[in-house]
């Protein structure tokens, strides 16, 4: 069984007039124990929205329509609020984007572990507590005595270390890192990107890393979820996903990315703009940037085709051989 | 850099202020036009010995600043022998001068009046804190609810209320149920004991309420907005992640990040602090600090005035001052900066 | 300019909060205008007034009874407004202008000017203010003039620092760089650029301080430090206070204050208005109710298989 075996989950957000605005539609994945999945996108196609429904941190005008969230058999979306906060950071936690606020700045690092420590019920004894936050922090290499250090007292990357460390205080099952290396200098990135795959492997974390960047998928993701304009357009191995996408928007966003390999080709890029949420077409929802649209495709939502063993297509491309 | 350059800059800051206002004291006393003390000095009803006197009792043969002759001459000590180096040694030895009316020195009876105001004073801002506060975090936590609505309404209309004439209101509603003027019943002494105390306390209770009521509700709003902030940073939803309560959350994360503004406000807001207390001493007749320069006013006495004047600028000045040390221990990124 | 500020007035329009405060506030300015058509006597004219007259209470003929000469309380307070908000308006256009000019200069030129002045404000900011209005009117003698002069000269100081710390972080931006490079001389640079932008927040500070400046002449007067020449509602307030607060004549202590509160809440609700269009606050945070963010949720029966897609 898959540790976390997210299926249709649908999240809107209200307006001030009452209307709800559909962030995310339908999104269905698994992660495994021990392996990594990477939510691929552009900005604002939903990736974060779906990552807070999954810990229901929404924000106040965030609304889950639908959906069930399977953690190690338990679904999320049917615990009370009480028994949620028990199962945040204990079970699944999550590093967000921009670690530069996400401390706060008048405590030190060390409390702020400790603190997830004694609330959760790992540590009971504050010496203790303050010895484990040691342990954390020397994990994801920084020196245990910097823990009583204040938070802009640690440099961008160190700082997001920290948030690693936090996060995996209470030991999770999951693991989410929201864009964990945007905003970092290049050298930092790989260095954060080799803790979280080193992390995952001794710790046999399931992780989620949600990014923009495909050579960060590329680096550390054993599968692959493409999103476009909050659907899932295409989902399956790093190798299927990179080597033979099927989702026209999965092909040109490849593309798009310059190659090493052919330094002089022409960089790529696609025309126009994701859909605004309410303007939201009613059929698939690239077809209006799609350069193989057919009719087919503005009147009808495909619905995700199992192509290959484990790799999911939502194309009409595909849908028409079912017939 | 360290904390102790924060602390140098703050320091030095303050002490130059003080200096300033010194100068700026002396200088608006004796070099205005309608000089007050010339004035007197030149009044037709006093006898040319008590003329004489007052003129170098105050020193008014001696220049202004400096002597530019002597200092041509050299004698540099001597040309500094003026009525402002007068003033500055006197200030030294704690001297005010003496008040025109009363004769007795100004120093003395600052000493007699301050505590009352001390007193008044931190009475209604230890309240105005305590309800700001509170209130400042319900309203910003219950944003956009009809108990917010109904605080920042409070509010909004209790700043457009001037001090003295919330007093007035008060005075009258409380007539008869509270006494309403002077520090206590005629005939009371501190020698008797328990029930002086008690009679002084009854009479503070108007006055301290009137200044807490003012001072409220420039809390409440400054809280609000802060908490409101705060309660929106990354590091919220953070703690919010990490599976803690509301309860624990503003306890742990938010309380402490609100306070740092409020810090800065109540030293900002001490020279409006002041002048309330003018305003409340006047109306409940408090024999304090503020009647006392409402008094000196009226009755022309300049000494008074600008002792008191120096008295209330240096108070908020320091007060100042330890708000920024307070700053400074509260928020550890100002110990680096 | 002129469309940003349609813009605004037409955001205006649509908050109730506002538009009370503007009506509260024009009322009043209207009233004072009109005064000689509102006011049922002529506070100036000499009467023949009985002993009984004095303090006398409310009746038909005098709607809010008499002050301690024997004189009409609502004539004096109609006429009163217009010297009220003469100087609250006069004082606080001085102050927003002086205010807006250091503002401008400090934090466009930087530097040591612009330090020094940023130190004066400082100082400014540090002395009591009351105390020093009664300090320099007690010295300088009264008159309505002084004033104005003194609560104008004193209270430009937030505007200022205000005003600099916008124009600090527009001297950055594209249009002003953009501006300079083509050879734009300063003074250009900052009335086209820079002012246009920082406008619409001192409009919004200025019908703040206005109210202020009301209140800080109310205070004066009452003290006894206003111009004894012209009855503004602090002066009656100071009469009253003195003269009839033994005799609990409520018509005459009253409604002087009350026309303070109402002209000063009028300008608050004006402002913050205006405060919240130009620089909108934050309407959320984290802590709110977490229940409501399944209230639209469709639970899938459980048994109930969805129409999983397969091959």
């Amino acid at each position: 069984m898959a540790t976390l075996d997210v299926r249709h989950l649908s999240v809107s957000y209200l307006t001030d007039e009452g209307v709800a605005l559909n962030a995310a539609e339908d999104i269905s994945f698994q992660v495994d124990q021990g392996k990594s999945l990477g939510i691929v996108g552009e900005s604002g196609c939903g990736k974060t929205t779906v990552m807070l429904a999954l810990l229901r941190l929404l924000p106040e005008a965030g609304r889950i329509m639908e959906g069930q969230v399977l953690l190690d058999g338990e679904d999320l979306l049917q615990c009370s609020e009480a028994e949620m906060r028990n199962l945040r950071w204990s079970k699944i936690s999550i590093v967000f984007q921009g670690a530069m606020n996400a401390l706060n700045p008048v405590r030190t690092i060390e409390s702020q572990i400790v603190e997830v420590l004694r609330i959760h019920g790992v540590e009971g004894q504050s010496q203790q507590a303050r010895v484990r936050a040691g342990e954390l922090l020397e994990l994801v290499g920084i020196p245990p005595e910097r823990g009583r250090q204040y938070p802009h007292q640690y440099s961008g990357g160190m700082r997001q270390r920290a948030m690693i460390a936090m996060a995996l205080a209470c030991n999770p099952r999951v693991l989410i890192a929201d864009e964990p290396t945007t905003a970092l200098d290049v050298m930092i990135q790989a260095q954060i990107l080799n803790l979280l795959r080193k992390l995952q492997k001794s710790l046999n974390l399931a992780l989620i890393i949600v990014t923009h960047d495909l050579g960060v998928v590329a680096e550390i993701c054993d599968d692959v979820l493409v999103m476009y304009s909050g659907t899932v357009v295409e989902t399956g191995s790093s190798d299927a996903i990179f080597n033979h996408p099927r989702h026209p928007y999965t092909e040109r966003l490849l593309q798009a990315f310059p190659d090493i390999e052919s330094p002089n080709a022409d960089l790529v890029s696609i025309p126009g703009n994701p859909p605004r949420l309410d303007e939201l077409p009613p059929g698939c929802r690239f077809a209006p940037r799609c350069h193989i649209a057919e009719e087919r495709c503005h009147i009808e939502v495909p619905k995700p085709i199992e192509i290959e063993h484990r790799h999911w297509c939502a194309c009409h491309l595909y849908t028409g051989r079912r017939e | 850099m360290q904390q102790s350059d924060f602390l140098i800059r703050k320091i030095s800051f303050a002490l130059a202020t003080i200096v300033a206002v010194i100068i700026f004291n002396f200088f608006l006393f004796r070099v205005l036009p309608g000089d007050p003390i010339k004035a007197i000095a030149r009044s037709p009803r006093l006898t040319r010995e008590a003329r004489e006197k007052l003129r170098i009792d105050f020193g008014l043969d001696k220049p202004v600043f400096f002597d530019v002759l002597r200092l041509k001459e050299g004698d540099v000590i001597g040309a500094f022998d003026s009525q402002f180096t007068s003033y500055v040694k006197a200030l030294l030895h704690g001297n005010l001068g003496i008040s025109f009316r009363s004769r007795r020195a100004v120093a003395e009876v600052l000493k007699e009046r301050v505590w009352r105001t001390v007193v008044l004073v931190a009475g209604g801002e230890t309240l105005a804190l305590v309800f700001g506060i509170a209130l400042g975090l319900v309203s910003a936590w219950r944003r956009g609810t009809r108990l917010d609505m109904t605080i920042l309404l409070w509010s909004l209309f209790s700043w457009g209320l001037p001090t003295f004439f919330l007093g007035i209101i008060l005075l009258i509603l409380a007539r008869g149920y509270l006494p309403v003027g002077g520090m206590v019943v005629p005939g009371l002494r501190p020698s008797d004991g328990w029930e002086y105390w008690i009679d002084v306390g009854k009479h503070l209770i108007l006055p301290t309420i009137t200044m807490a009521i003012v001072y409220t509700s420039s809390y409440v709003m400054i809280m609000r907005s802060t908490a409101v902030e705060v309660l929106s940073e990354d590091y919220i939803l953070t703690a919010k992640a990490k599976g803690l309560s509301t309860f624990r959350i503003m306890r742990d994360h938010a309380l402490k990040n609100a306070m740092l503004p409020i810090v800065t406000m109540v030293a900002l807001n001490l020279g409006y602090t002041v002048g309330g207390a003018i305003q409340v001493e006047t109306v409940f007749s408090w024999p304090g600090i503020g009647q006392l320069m409402y008094k000196s006013v009226m009755l022309r006495d300049y000494p008074v005035l600008q002792g008191t004047f120096l008295l209330l600028a240096v108070s908020v000045i320091l007060a100042n001052l330890m708000a920024d040390l307070l700053y400074s221990v509260m928020d550890p990124r100002v110990r680096a900066e | 300019m002129k469309e940003q500020l349609q813009e605004i007035w037409r955001t205006f329009r649509r908050k109730p909060m506002g538009m009370l405060g503007t009506f509260m506030l024009f009322s009043v300015v209207f009233i004072a205008i009109f005064a000689p058509w509102f006011a049922p006597y002529d506070p100036d004219a000499i009467i023949h007034v009985e002993p009984e007259d004095l303090l006398a209470p409310p009746d038909a003929e005098h709607l809010l009874g008499r002050d301690d000469a024997g004189k009409d309380v609502l004539s004096q307070l109609i006429y009163g407004a217009r010297v009220s908000l003469t100087v609250g308006f006069v004082a606080s256009f001085m102050a927003m202008f002086i205010g807006t000019t250091v503002g401008l200069v400090a934090g466009y030129y930087g530097g040591r000017i612009g330090n020094a002045l940023m130190r004066l404000v400082d100082f400014l900011l540090v002395i009591p203010d009351l105390p020093l209005m009664l300090v320099f009117i007690s010295i300088w003698g009264r008159g309505l003039w002084k004033i104005i002069l003194v609560i104008g000269l004193l209270g430009w100081t937030t505007t200022a620092r205000l005003v600099r710390s916008q124009v600090l972080s527009l001297k950055e931006r594209q249009f002003v760089l953009r501006a300079k490079a083509i050879g734009a001389s300063n003074f250009r640079t900052i009335m086209r650029h820079i002012f246009p932008q920082v406008l619409p927040i001192i409009l919004a500070e200025t019908v703040l301080s206005i109210s202020g400046a009301i209140i800080a002449e109310s205070s004066l007067s009452f003290l006894g430090l206003g111009d004894p020449m012209l009855v503004s509602w602090g002066m009656m307030l100071n009469f009253a206070f003195e003269r009839a607060i033994s005799r609990m004549a409520w018509w005459f202590l009253l409604p002087p204050g009350f026309a303070i509160v109402w002209v000063s809440v009028g300008l608050v609700l004006m402002g913050s208005t205006l405060e919240e269009i130009v620089n909108p606050r934050l309407k959320t945070h984290h802590l709110f109710d977490p229940g409501r963010m399944l209230e639209l949720f469709k639970v899938a029966s459980p048994g109930l298989k969805r129409p999983e897609v397969t091959e």
